[in-house]
């Protein structure tokens, strides 16, 4: 069984699995898709991205073209490793709920 | 609260956040930070937001320092690296390496021969239990100059029966006896011993028992006890030992135990016996040393005290005068009080040494950092960070301190294997020092190598890493003079060096001057061609007087006819040997006024020949012949110089005066002759007054006496002879004690010798050192200064202005740190005290060769490299 993922990380690769995303969008889908539960303060979440980023789970964009440049937005995007990650923590989850349930069941 | 004002706040708080972030993010995380706080706004918690942004950004900070901590493995990795990497350097330059390690393990190693010395001697605890509590007892008699009277037994009874602060004390005499079996007759080393000596050390018998108090009584059944190595000896370790007898001196005597090596204390005894005195007897000798265990938790100050308590009842009955009292000391002051000056000696000139040596290694390094400024000024420009390269220059250093202590410590272990093996005979050490290798010494080893680290390689460090870029990059390109900051601690190093050595060459030279001077003390008799031995005759089978001094008459006469023989005569007491010291009364000389002293006058019995054999020379009169101390009225009587000018200063002629025993009964003895002094007790130690006495005066002294033969050839070649001419006379008595005098002189200078060897050697040592260095430097200046000179002379320097130019620096820093050391010699020289033997600490001789010899250093380090400079073709050095 592989080590657990951080929270914010899973969350952050769960965001980016329905698309490319900038920061503030990805804080905002997080918030969301956590039913209000995670949020993603600023230096948590764009030290998170740095780090995903070094590890490779995810990448930079290039900068869509924007009138401002001072404005611009940095756009990332899950990789081909990234993607593996989600679905390995997915499955130990799944497999911990699996385990957790037919535990549950035996005892009562 | 707007959106701008709490952007703008926010953008101030970024600062606690990691640089990082904010470098690349800070419009993206101002933007979600108001998207955060819009929400919260809405529930109403406008506080609780700032709070929680400032703990965000704090946390990535931690996170982010952690980040670029390296991971454990990747660390040990880099180590590994730091480590190649020195490896590489070092062998980059092979002879600087070399030379480096050399100069290390030399230094080292002279330390780990001290050490060993010093742990030995002084550190390591004696072989038995608790030995601290262990003390040395003896008596003292100041009013008649004797540090040592030896103790009188009654005395002994009388503390241990009223003494409070010792678990146990007990007495313990020398003792040797004549041991014959079927293969053959030997003199073996022994103690008479009081029943409880092996209790109070604390030594349990490895067979059969110790002595009980009942054996320790007069006319008591003869028992022994034997050491282990006598045991396996004699009785090839059997089990069935004990019960069986042993003859010694002719007596057979049961032997009741076994005793493990660590009790042959303190001499090589090989065999015990009880001491069997009577505490009621009025014998006034002192002769016994004694050993106390105090009881736990008393000092020894206290000790002494109580001591001195228990002694006062002799004060009241026996000893009015209050002349002879106890004293105890440490067990082992006692057996290393000769060496304590020494061994401080000793391990100050090797701190001296390793400093030269890291100041020498420290100079190397540096110059090698400042060539090396360039490398590490890219690496800096580049970004490596300073603590990475002073831990690779660290990681340097260690190997070498840790290839020159390894490398020192087999050397240093050798040497002092020589060291001891060359001193084995005179016994100048105790036995109980073995001198094993132990965890001490693997801790000072591992010590010493990381204090060289820290010693010579902070100057290089420091060089390496301070500084701006622009200069470093700058003065290092190549062939251009060096920063005026590295000449000076270059130079600052050589003249330390220089200043260290000039005190260990002082010192050094003193006591070689000390040495000789005790060399050349004239002994008072001619030490070549005289053999020595000694008889003792059994009181079993040589029981009358007649008897004796018939064996030693034919036994001279005999030696007298063979061959090559010239002389040979008898003694009680030869040079360097035993003493037997007495009070004496002088015709005519007003008694002792109160609190006046007398001084303990040496008594020897010699026969007519032993002037003759010994090379003793007659300053007046005769000396004996046959008739005297035959007859039973004014017997004859030789006086030493010492004793004449004691007794009758400033009388010409003490010939025909008369001397008598203390005490009214004693009869007068007649001067017949005055005897040139002979050093008794060592060419360094004060004469006492002496007597010489015919042995036919009182044979009953004379059942121990040494033979002295003088002869034509080398006197070794004449024991068998002797050997063959006592076995024909008795052929149960051994020899002993066989030697040469002038081996026997030798062996009583050995310590000496030793120690004055030792720091010549260490002197020469650090003047090699610090010549080396100073060549090494200047060299290295010269080097770094070619265009320099290149220029100078293109622009009509002459040869003598280069070397000027080039040396005159650095010798005028040598010169100055020369004459500091010499002034700092004499102050220092002062702390070798009686070592010295006399030598003045501002002795003309040496101080001025002392001073030729380093000038001569100075000169020769830096000439050479000055007349290269001078040599150069100034086309050449500027083409490069």
């Amino acid at each position: 069984m592989t080590a657990p993922l951080k929270t914010h990380w899973y969350f952050i690769l769960m965001s980016l699995a329905g698309g490319n995303r900038h920061g503030l969008a990805i804080a905002r889908d997080v918030k969301q898709l956590s039913g209000g539960q995670v949020t993603l303060w600023p230096a948590t979440l764009y030290g998170s991205l740095e780090d995903l980023a070094d590890a490779g789970w995810i990448a930079e964009l290039a900068d869509r073209d924007l009138p401002d440049e001072s404005d611009r937005k940095k756009f990332y995007t899950l990789t081909r490793a990234g993607r593996a990650a989600l679905d390995a923590e997915t499955r130990r989850l799944a497999d911990l709920v699996k385990l957790a349930r037919s535990l549950s069941r035996r005892h009562t | 609260m707007t959106d701008d004002t709490a952007r703008r706040w926010y953008r101030r708080l970024l600062r606690l956040g990691p640089r990082r972030l904010r470098d690349r993010h800070a419009e993206a995380m101002c933007d979600a930070f108001l998207d955060v706080r819009r929400n919260a706004q809405a529930r109403g918690l406008p506080a609780a937001v700032w709070v929680h942004a400032a703990a965000d950004l704090v946390r990535a900070s931690i996170h982010e320092r952690r980040r670029h901590r390296v991971a454990p493995a990747r660390k040990a990795f880099m180590i590994g690296s730091d480590v190649r990497l020195a490896v590489r350097t070092l062998r980059h330059q092979p002879f600087a390496t070399a030379l480096l390690i050399v100069m290390l393990t030399l230094g080292i190693a002279a330390n780990v021969v001290v050490f060993s010395l010093v742990s030995d001697l002084f550190i390591k605890p004696f072989p038995f239990p608790d030995s601290t509590r262990l003390v040395y007892i003896n008596e003292k008699a100041p009013r008649w100059n004797l540090d040592e009277t030896g103790i009188n037994y009654p005395d002994f009874a009388q503390w241990r029966k009223s003494n409070r602060a010792f678990a146990g004390m007990a007495l313990v005499d020398v003792a040797s006896f004549n041991l014959a079996d079927e293969r053959g007759a030997e003199r073996v080393q022994g103690g008479a011993v009081t029943f409880d000596y092996f209790g109070v050390l604390g030594v349990t018998p490895l067979l059969g028992r110790t002595f009980t108090a009942a054996e320790d009584q007069p006319k008591a059944p003869d028992v022994a006890i034997l050491s282990e190595a006598m045991w396996r000896d004699r009785f090839g370790a059997g089990a069935d030992t004990i019960g069986r007898t042993i003859r010694l001196n002719g007596v057979a005597y049961q032997i009741v135990g076994v005793m493990p090596r660590a009790a042959e204390f303190p001499s090589r005894a090989a065999v015990w016996v009880p001491l069997k005195q009577d505490p009621a007897s009025t014998d006034q000798s002192y002769s016994y040393n004694g050993v106390g265990r105090l009881k736990p938790g008393i000092t020894f100050e206290s000790a002494e005290q109580d001591l001195l308590l228990a002694h006062a009842p002799i004060f009241d009955t026996r000893d009015k005068d209050r002349a002879v009292s106890p004293f105890i000391r440490p067990l082992r002051t006692n057996f290393v009080r000769d060496f304590r000056v020494v061994a401080a000696a000793l391990s100050a000139a090797v701190a001296l040494l390793l400093i030269v040596a890291c100041a020498n290694v420290a100079a190397v390094m540096l110059a090698r950092a400042i060539a090396r400024r360039r490398e590490m000024g890219i690496r800096l420009a580049i970004g490596a960070n300073r603590g990475r390269l002073l831990r690779q220059l660290f990681v340097e250093n260690a190997m070498l301190a840790a290839i020159g202590a390894a490398a020192g410590l087999v050397l240093g272990r050798w040497a002092l294997h020589l060291l001891v093996e060359s001193v084995a005979d005179a016994q100048v050490l105790p036995p109980w020092a073995t001198f094993a290798f132990d965890w001490r010494i693997a801790a000072f080893a591992v010590g010493i190598a990381a204090a060289t680290a820290v010693l010579f390689g902070w100057a290089p460090a420091l060089h390496a890493v301070r500084g701006n870029l622009r200069g470093a990059m700058n003065d290092a390109s190549s062939g251009s003079t060096i920063s005026p900051r590295g000449r000076r601690t270059l130079t600052t190093l050589v003249a330390a060096e220089f200043m260290v050595a000039a005190v260990l060459v002082v010192g050094g030279g003193l006591l070689v001057r000390a040495f000789a001077n005790v060399r050349h003390t004239d002994p008072g008799y001619r030490a070549d061609h005289a053999l020595l031995f000694s008889i003792a005759l059994p009181d079993a089978s040589y029981s009358d007087d007649v008897k004796r001094l018939a064996f030693w008459e034919t036994l001279t006469a005999r030696l007298r006819a063979t061959p090559g023989v010239e002389a040979a005569g008898v003694i009680t007491c030869p040079p360097l040997s035993c003493h037997w010291g007495n009070f004496y009364r002088i015709e005519g000389r007003p008694p002792l006024k109160p609190g006046e002293s007398d001084p303990v006058v040496l008594g020897r019995f010699a026969d007519p020949g032993y002037f003759a054999a010994m090379g003793i020379r007659l300053k007046a009169g005769r000396f004996f012949d046959d008739r005297d101390g035959s007859a039973s009225t004014n017997p004859a009587l030789i006086v030493n110089e010492t004793f004449a000018r004691t007794f009758w200063p400033g009388e010409a002629d003490v010939v025909g005066k008369r001397v008598a025993g203390k005490g009214p009964d004693n009869p007068w003895m007649t001067v017949v002759g005055v005897a040139y002094d002979v050093k008794h007790y060592g060419l360094e130690r004060p004469m006492r007054p002496g007597l010489y006495f015919p042995i036919k005066l009182d044979p009953q002294r004379t059942s121990t006496m040494a033979v002295v033969i003088r002869t034509t050839r080398e006197p070794d070649a004449f024991t068998p002879t002797a050997r063959d001419i006592v076995r024909q006379l008795d052929p149960s008595l051994p020899l002993y004690r066989i030697n040469t005098a002038e081996r026997r002189l030798a062996a009583s200078m050995q310590t000496r010798a030793t120690y004055s060897w030792m720091l010549g050697v260490f002197a020469a040592l650090a003047l090699l050192l610090a010549l080396g260095g100073a060549y090494g430097v200047t060299s290295y200046l010269v080097t770094q200064r070619t265009r320099e000179i290149g220029i100078r002379m293109a622009l009509g320097a002459r040869g003598n202005h280069i070397m000027r130019a080039v040396a005159g620096g650095s010798f005028v820093a040598i010169a100055f740190g020369a004459a500091l050391g010499l002034v700092a010699a004499i102050a220092a020289a002062r702390l070798l005290g009686d070592l010295l033997y006399g030598v003045s600490p501002r002795d003309p001789m040496i101080l001025s060769i002392a001073a030729l010899t380093l000038f001569a250093a100075a000169v020769s380090a830096n000439w050479i490299p000055a007349r290269r400079a001078a040599r150069m073709n100034p086309v050449t050095t500027l083409k490069t």
